[in-house]
């Protein structure tokens, strides 16, 4: 077993037991939820998915946000383990992004009486999700890893750049169709119980990400190993 | 004029010569833009929706639709002719390549529009008159940013086998900006709205172009070379 | 005057308490999967 084998299989170990201390983290948060946190008063019991909501679409942009600074960073350096990160980072966005527009639609139905609303946030993690999926498509069709690393960094920074461009254009949409605010999905201001579990929330999914980004980038790692010896034997 | 540029139209000019002798990406995306224009009318129920409500949409979905017809096939054609690796092998920088490549394909695309245009107003009975000069401006800023992207990333769809598929999905969430400015240019323009409604997407419109003519050009190289 | 009670709507938490960790349990399920493949 070559030494690249070996990190391999110590990073899988590892992400798996981040990410299994992330679940069960998010177990805490499921308690917290549903017996620390005291009812909105105007939206019910459904408020309480904002606590999965929220955490998930921060995630993903993270996720997004590091695909974008790992992409820049290996079209200068040119080192294959930034360009393995931003793999990993992208699928890990991927399921974090569907999080959010799973839970945003079922929070939206109860609260605002519609599935789909074009709001800042629910729009942007669409546009994120489709961003994830073209990057990772391009990457499922290339072979060669150097032209993979670098067509994918090219998109990657491309997609980062876009993410202000579709905010900005969101928003001037917005302020000429101005959406009736029946309920704001967050209170302006927050009772500290619901502070709390939202910060726990966090916490959770992003020992989420970290442990579900080192095992996906230790299978990357393995992949390449695997890779150069086919290559090798011919 | 700075060599680059020189050099940016040279290669402009061999593609777009190449393209008017063979004329296939032209042909096939004019016609497509006409079939969508035929099917938009009968998609509509006119008694519920008057045709200047969806003008502008569906001008631009169908500028948007043709262009990437357009952009597909220029690269295809490229690839077959295996023209590239012969630039390639020239100490052309890889910025004036891009450019070349990008001024090709506006004229190809703008080509297009220019068929569409006067179909569109043929078919949905249109009056563009005074909004003619407004129009053409918003649908060149448009059109610079999407096919700038578009470039770049059909120089990259062509390596994969699935080009057809490969550009929209990466081209589309990039199209969003450009054309979400270009229908409120548009509706306004016809409307016969003032300038001053807007300002603020034509600014957006300007600012996507430049930004990501830019970075395209910067970033064609790490596309192209090995 | 009595303040109303807030809405009925406990099923749509339920649905997304149990969608989000589908996710990440299918998600992470199939990461071990392509590990065990590559890997042993």
């Amino acid at each position: 077993m070559t030494a690249t084998e070996r990190s391999a299989r110590a990073l899988t170990r590892r992400g798996l037991g981040i990410s299994l201390v992330g679940l069960a983290g998010l177990a805490g948060v499921y308690l917290l939820a549903i017996g620390y946190t005291p009812i909105e008063a105007r939206q019910g019991v459904a408020q309480k998915i904002f606590y999965l909501h929220v955490p998930a679409a921060w995630s993903a942009l993270i996720a997004f946000a590091l695909v974008g600074l790992s992409s820049a960073m290996y079209l200068w350096l040119h080192d294959p383990r930034l360009d393995r990160f931003a793999a990993s980072s992208a699928e890990v966005g991927v399921a974090f992004s569907a999080i959010m527009l799973t839970t945003g639609p079922i929070w939206a139905k109860p609260i605002w009486g519609t599935w789909w609303t074009w709001d800042a946030r629910l729009t942007l993690t669409l546009f994120l999700f489709f961003l994830f999926i073209g990057y990772l498509a391009l990457r499922a069709s290339l072979h060669d890893p150097a032209e993979r690393a670098r067509f994918s960094a090219v998109v990657g920074i491309l997609g980062m750049l876009l993410v202000p461009f579709i905010h900005l254009s969101v928003y001037l949409f917005r302020t000429l169709h101005p959406q009736p605010v029946v309920l704001k999905p967050s209170a302006p201001s927050l009772p500290p119980e619901m502070l709390r579990t939202l910060l726990v929330s966090t916490v959770v999914f992003t020992v989420l990400y970290i442990g579900l980004v080192t095992l996906r980038y230790g299978l990357a790692l393995a992949e390449d190993v695997r890779d150069e010896v086919m290559d090798a034997a011919g | 004029m700075p060599d680059g540029l020189r050099l940016a139209l040279v290669i402009a000019a061999k593609d777009i010569r190449a393209e008017l002798r063979s004329r296939t990406a032209l042909l096939s995306a004019t016609v497509f833009a006409a079939l969508v224009l035929v099917v938009f009318n009968f998609a509509r129920d006119p008694t519920v929706l008057g045709a200047t409500d969806l003008a502008p949409s569906v001008l631009w979905v169908t500028f948007a639709l043709a262009a990437m017809v357009a952009l597909n096939r220029a690269f295809t054609i490229e690839r077959e002719h295996g023209a590239l690796d012969g630039l390639l092998l020239a100490p052309v920088p890889r910025g004036s390549l891009f450019l070349g490549k990008l001024l090709a394909n506006l004229a190809f695309v703008g080509a297009v529009e220019a068929v569409t245009l006067p179909l569109f107003v043929l078919f949905f009975n249109v009056d563009l008159l005074a909004a003619l000069p407004g129009l053409l401006g918003v649908t060149a800023l448009a059109t610079v940013g999407f096919v700038s992207v578009g470039t770049i990333f059909s120089a990259m769809a062509v390596r994969t086998r699935f080009a057809e598929l490969m550009l929209p999905v990466l081209l589309l969430p990039f199209m969003v900006p450009p054309l979400i400015g270009a229908v409120q240019v548009t509706s306004r323009l016809l409307a016969g709205r003032p300038l001053s409604e807007m300002l603020g997407w034509l600014r957006l419109l300007a600012l996507y172009d430049v930004v990501f003519v830019t970075l395209c050009t910067m970033a064609f190289a790490a596309v192209v070379d090995e | 005057m009595l303040p109303a009670e807030p809405p009925h709507n406990a099923g749509y938490m339920v649905a997304a308490y149990i969608v989000a960790p589908v996710i990440l349990v299918g998600y992470l399920l199939s990461l071990v999967r392509r590990v065990r493949r590559v890997l042993r």
